[in-house]
């Protein structure tokens, strides 16, 4: 990539793609190739072969790059067709339940946005919750991976689950205890809460 | 991850766009698309208010609103009466109606209980608008009296003749010393025995041409009378219709 290019904003190169430029889609698959297929092995494991996914997400994305608006980032709508096809994986694989319905979306919940972000985790507890996040159901890994992982807000979080806001506090902090009851050590997650 | 995976994903998405294996949906896809489920969500809506206002329509020309003022056991024969058909057929097209709103909206960033509850409200409050414009009334006329409503006809005759749990609206033809005749929605005279544990709410003085209420058990062609209410006068439609709400 060449520095005129990286000077561009993701949104600048989409509108060149919309506008015939289809050569510009490979910038952008240079650019989130590596998240997308760091995104791919935290989430769906050794499932299914994460190369395979990942070049589906891309092919999705250029297929559907025209339902994409220019005024917003592009960043969570390009993960959003990734969760899209991680669940479609996951689902046509039976490799495990996603219900199509999750009880936790329909009422508010009074959950304030935690005060650790992702960058403060120790590198002892990153490498320990990737390690066990297979053993968490897929509702609570995805938001702990966009997160801790991905370095994402709660909103825009729910932005890409289509899920409300609150709902990502709960499930973050469901997760946390599905996590912490795993290792049954609080010491290891003092700063997770 | 090695290089070699990314140089990988890339070279192949590369060349099928290249090679034209790879397409892009045009914008007039997506718009035709949003104008689908724009068309959707105003179907859904249009027919969710008919069917509100329908629900109404049917409250009231089977007598079935006017149970709740016969206290508890009028209560529950209300809930026994309402047409559960036409409400499990709403609640269908709520789940509809939510679902293609949070196909195109933001809305999914509220909880669903907000989005439910504002477009139940919306839908409910334009029913109920629509169900005191004459149409329900007019289209009942054509279908059991006139004859002359072809396609709905059998909707409007069903749910519009239906009868309740135990509850029997009518029309006093005849009064006597056991209680009095009337004349039932189907036209048929039954008898209405009257006794001591009777409860004519309001205390008012039954006559002939009174459009009433009877909640008693039929048997053998006669109804013994629990509790009766004469019922109000209404707008002026279906005066002639015996059974109607309506009628004075």
């Amino acid at each position: 990539m060449n520095d005129g290019l990286d000077k561009l904003s993701d949104e600048e190169i989409v509108r060149q793609v919309q506008s015939g430029n289809t050569d510009m889609f490979g910038v952008l698959v240079l650019r989130y190739e590596a998240k997308m297929m760091r995104y791919a092995r935290r989430f769906l494991f050794d499932y299914h072969d994460s190369e395979d996914v990942v070049q589906n997400v891309f092919i999705k994305a250029f297929t559907n790059i025209n339902s994409f608006d220019i005024s917003k980032s592009f960043s969570p709508w390009i993960y959003r067709v990734a969760h899209n096809e991680f669940i479609s994986t996951i689902r046509k694989k039976k490799l495990e339940a996603v219900p199509f319905f999750d009880p936790d979306t329909l009422f508010p919940h009074p959950v304030a946005e935690d005060a650790t972000d992702s960058f403060v985790l120790e590198k002892e507890q990153r490498e320990l919750i990737e390690k066990n996040l297979n053993q968490i159901e897929a509702k609570y890994r995805e938001p702990i991976i966009l997160y801790y992982f991905e370095g994402f807000d709660y909103k825009t979080i729910a932005d890409i689950l289509h899920i409300p806001v609150s709902t990502v506090g709960v499930r973050l902090r469901r997760g946390r205890e599905k996590l912490k009851k795993i290792f049954n050590d609080t010491t290891v997650f003092s700063s997770f809460d | 991850m090695n290089k070699k995976d990314i140089t990988s994903i890339h070279k192949q998405i590369q060349s099928a766009i290249k090679d034209g294996k790879l397409k892009m949906r045009s914008k007039k896809y997506f718009i035709a698309r949003t104008i689908l489920i724009t068309i959707g969500i105003v179907i859904i809506s249009v027919a969710l208010v008919y069917l509100i206002s329908f629900v109404f329509f049917v409250l009231h020309i089977t007598g079935a609103w006017e149970l709740s003022s016969f206290g508890l056991r009028g209560f529950r024969l209300f809930i026994f009466s309402l047409p559960w058909l036409l409400l499990s057929a709403t609640f269908v097209f709520l789940i509809g109606l939510e679902f293609l709103i949070k196909k195109t909206t933001i809305a999914y960033r509220k909880p669903l209980i907000y989005s439910v509850l504002v477009m139940s409200a919306l839908v409910f409050l334009a029913g109920f608008g629509f169900a005191r414009l004459p149409l329900h009334e007019m289209m009942y006329q054509r279908a059991v009296e006139d004859n002359t409503l072809p396609v709905m006809k059998s909707f409007y005759t069903e749910f519009g003749q239906r009868s309740l749990y135990n509850a029997h609206p009518g029309v006093v033809i005849e009064m006597n010393d056991n209680g009095f005749v009337m004349n039932t929605h189907m036209n048929m005279p039954m008898n209405v025995l009257i006794n001591d544990k009777t409860n004519i709410i309001d205390n008012r003085v039954l006559k002939i041409n009174d459009n009433v209420m009877v909640v008693g058990e039929y048997k053998d062609g006669n109804i013994t009378a629990e509790a009766i209410k004469i019922r109000r006068g209404g707008r002026g439609m279906l005066e002639d219709h015996p059974h109607s709400f309506m009628h004075r």
